[in-house]
């Protein structure tokens, strides 16, 4: 079931209705919050609900062991073995295909003949997204951030939390389910926030995604050498917008749908393009997976408080992995790669020369700067493969002027993704004041309007969001 | 008390949202109509269509309808876009040279059903008006490219990439996602196709289509179960007069089978539509059956993600299970053009 869809406003409002109608009985509605999660999950095929099941009773009982154990090497064997369960499961379904036939490519490249069997394996939606959620329940417990839960519904309802559960944002089992032991609360300003997130996502998504993708993005991507060095800028700029559009639609939407049934989730993007250096950026684009890879990876392999090629391989360790996460393809590794590498080359030149960017012209051209570093990694992160990318960044500097794909439709969607990068966030707030002030009636056809205005400008169909793959 | 405060937001969230949607069935009924419409068939369907069609004609009646329909029609004039998504209707002129593909092309494995080179004299020879054509850079062989998601993937992208990159050839890939011939109401290519056919003249049409077929469909207004009786009678007189419609505009039609799928059901489902392609392409002369299980299926034909290809794994399937990677739509669009090349004697 994707957001921007009838089926999810039909779904989206029944739930609404009976989880505050239930509010008065927080278990019936746990329950009935899982039930609609499962639903939710189960739309796109049943059968892995029964993973999502496995993964959250499985963390919850390592949990609970973790609790109850009072020997510090038992509590280290439980956490491993909780983590290694989870990345098992996530190492099975996602990378089983990619690693055996890494594998078999080099034994065949060596001459030598390969058995490794190759199954079918089914991916199931958003599998790196709740593998990660169970890890971070089962670490949080161990380092005794919160308490393990007693009852499984807490940890199948975290787990399973249908606004995160296919795309994230990547939730702290630290921040939510403590949310779970209160009473919901629903104030105006959480209200209107909750509403606005769903219409900007919306809008990102069906209209500003959309159309970029379908207008130049995915023609040019597909065959770069036939279009010229201006058109294939221009799709790299208009992807660097799509995947930016698309996947922070898809966390307002979830933050302002958990918003609507009274959780409250931490922010995912600040603005990404705005980042003026490589750490800013990773600081600004999809929080939670940054900070996740931060908390329990990073930090854990001794984070930057050791010596320094130490400090350099965690970092390159740690984006690899993070590029890996992506996708189970030598593209995401490269991705992944290039934003480590560039990562340690920054904090190596500015602990070096001791740079302080204080200086505002300074800071403008570094943005720009970093906006194309970024940009150029974005080629490997979509090109179907390593052959294409080279292609699509050689014709950008074979140059060209002829354009197939650059219309002043085209400038309007890009000159939007740079205001929406500047926007400032103040008047944002101002706008959730004011929108919390509106009478219902007057919301409702503010809602209603906007709505339709979308289904008018939005191009026909729905494509899936560019994060479902992983 | 936050309690009752928060009862009180609940209950002007709830007005809101009623506000919304009467603002939203009365302004975009028409929209819902559709939404409804192109539901798979069944009683969901049928419910939500009794539900929608009295709202429906309440709006269309008063006009309800026309703030959306203006600012629809002012928007594309504006941005001069065509508003559906996903369909391409690409008229790209291509003149590049060089032809990619990961494994050269071979036609002696093909199990064309008909083709020039297994004619006898007496037979009628579909490829005989191209074959006295000259085609060169100024003058390529025209082929349109049409079909489903399919055509949209891997498969469509290498095929018309494939193309553009020969001199001899001159092509143009239209495709739209989620369509098929069973569900008219969602994508009409019957309309389509006599439109596209009637503005511009092909030498080879390639047809891939099906995959979003294997489905319930209804017939006189009663639902009808896939692969019953009746339902493969219908659709046997669609792809017929689909065929018919490309044929009557077009030399030759390449219809290609569809691929093996992963699910085991879907799979053979898919299997069943096959059969009807190949039985119906069979009463046509100029109409070639090309199936694909035979160049992307493992070696009992059945699905396979992986092929090996001059010693390299290569993936050929996306994770769906059932649309091709570039990778495995080279494998196809290398083979396929050159059958076309061969079957019409185009050096």
């Amino acid at each position: 079931m994707l957001f921007p869809t009838i089926e999810f406003g039909i779904f989206f409002l029944l739930v609404f209705f009976i989880s505050w109608g239930t509010v008065k009985f927080p278990l019936l509605r746990k329950y009935f919050l899982i039930f609609a999660s499962y639903f939710f999950y189960g739309y796109w095929d049943w059968r892995f609900t029964l993973l999502l099941f496995f993964i959250s009773a499985t963390s919850w009982s390592f949990g609970r062991q973790i609790k109850y154990s009072e020997n510090p090497v038992t509590r280290k064997m439980i956490v491993t073995f909780a983590v290694f369960i989870d990345l098992l499961v996530l190492g099975f379904f996602k990378y089983y295909g990619f690693f055996t036939s890494s594998f078999n490519n080099l034994l065949l490249k060596l001459g030598m003949s390969t058995n490794v069997p190759l199954f079918e394996i089914l991916l199931p939606v958003g599998i790196s997204f709740f593998t990660f959620q169970a890890i971070s329940y089962v670490i949080d417990v161990y380092r005794n951030d919160i308490e393990a839960c007693e009852n499984l519904s807490d940890v199948l309802l975290y787990v399973s939390f249908f606004p995160q559960l296919v795309a994230g944002p990547i939730v702290r089992a630290s921040d939510f389910i403590p949310q779970l032991a209160k009473k919901p609360t629903l104030t105006g300003i959480m209200v209107s926030r909750g509403f606005l997130l769903i219409i900007a996502g919306l809008f990102k998504k069906m209209f500003f995604a959309n159309y970029l993708s379908s207008l130049i993005v995915d023609p040019v991507f597909d065959d770069p050498s036939s279009y010229s060095g201006i058109d294939n800028l221009f799709a790299v700029y208009g992807y660097a917008f799509q995947i930016y559009f698309d996947f922070s639609a898809y966390s307002d939407i979830a933050i302002g749908v958990a918003l609507l049934l009274g959780y409250e989730f931490r922010d995912n993007f600040n603005q990404p393009y705005r980042a003026f250096s490589i750490q800013d950026f990773w600081r600004r684009w999809h929080i939670s997976l940054s900070t996740w890879l931060r908390d329990y990876l990073y930090l854990p392999m001794g984070g930057s408080r050791t010596t320094k090629l130490k400090t350099y391989r965690n970092l390159a360790i740690t984006m690899l992995l993070g590029g890996l996460w992506h996708g189970a393809a030598w593209n995401f590794v490269l991705w992944g790669g290039l934003h480590g590498f560039a990562l340690l080359s920054e904090r190596a030149v500015y602990k070096r020369f001791g740079i302080k960017i204080s200086n505002p012209v300074l800071k403008i051209l570094l943005t720009i700067f970093v906006f194309h570093f970024v940009c150029l990694t974005w080629i490997f992160f979509r090109a179907a493969n390593f052959s294409t990318a080279i292609a699509m960044i050689s014709q950008i500097f074979q140059g060209g002027i002829n354009t197939q794909y650059i219309t002043p439709f085209l400038i309007f969607l890009l000159t939007c993704g740079v205001i929406f990068t500047y926007f400032p966030q103040k008047k944002v707030e101002k706008a959730e004041v004011m929108f919390s002030r509106l009478n219902p009636i007057l919301l409702g056809l503010f809602l209603g309007t906007l709505l339709v205005f979308l289904g008018a400008l939005a191009p026909e169909g729905v494509s899936p969001f560019i994060y479902f793959q992983f | 008390m936050p309690e009752n405060k928060t009862k009180n937001t609940v209950l002007k969230v709830c007005l809101a949202l009623f506000i919304a949607v009467i603002t939203v069935v009365l302004l975009n009924s028409s929209g819902l109509y559709d939404w409804a419409n192109r539901m798979e068939i069944g009683k969901t369907r049928t419910t939500f269509l009794e539900i929608i069609k009295p709202l429906h004609k309440i709006s269309k009646k008063y006009g309800f309808d026309i703030p959306k329909e203006k600012t629809q029609e002012y928007f594309r004039d504006l941005a001069g876009i065509n508003t559906k998504a996903g369909f391409n209707s690409g008229s790209q002129k291509f003149t590049t040279t060089n032809v990619d593909s990961v494994s050269p092309p071979q036609t002696d494995t093909l199990a064309v059903t008909k083709s020039s080179e297994n004619l006898t004299s007496a037979e009628f020879d579909p490829f005989v008006k191209l074959k006295t054509r000259i085609y060169n850079k100024n003058h390529p062989l025209k082929l349109l490219l049409i079909g489903d998601s399919m055509m949209g993937g891997g498969l469509g992208t290498i095929l018309s990439r494939t193309a553009k990159r020969d001199t001899l050839l001159d092509a143009r890939r239209v495709y739209e996602l989620s369509s098929g011939l069973t569900r008219n109401d969602f994508f009409d290519w019957f309309i389509q196709a006599d439109l596209l056919l009637n503005t511009n003249n092909y030498d080879v049409v390639i047809v891939v289509i099906g995959t979003n077929d294997a489905q319930a469909s209804e017939i006189n207004g009663r639902k009808c179960p896939f692969g019953s009786e009746q339902w493969l009678a219908d659709y046997e007189t669609k792809v017929r007069e689909f065929m018919n419609i490309i044929n009557h505009n077009a030399e030759v039609v390449y219809w290609l089978g569809l691929p093996p799928m992963r699910d085991e059901g879907f799979d053979s489902r898919i299997k069943k539509l096959n059969s009807v392609y190949r039985d119906v392409t069979a009463e046509s002369q100029n109409v070639l059956y090309f199936p694909l299980d035979t160049l992307i299926g493992d070696y009992a034909l059945k699905f396979t993600s992986f092929l090996n290809i001059d010693d390299k794994l290569v993936k050929i399937r996306l994770d769906d299970g059932i649309h091709l990677t570039n990778e495995g739509g080279s494998v196809i669009a290398g083979k396929l053009l050159n059958q076309i090349k061969k079957d019409i004697s185009l050096q």
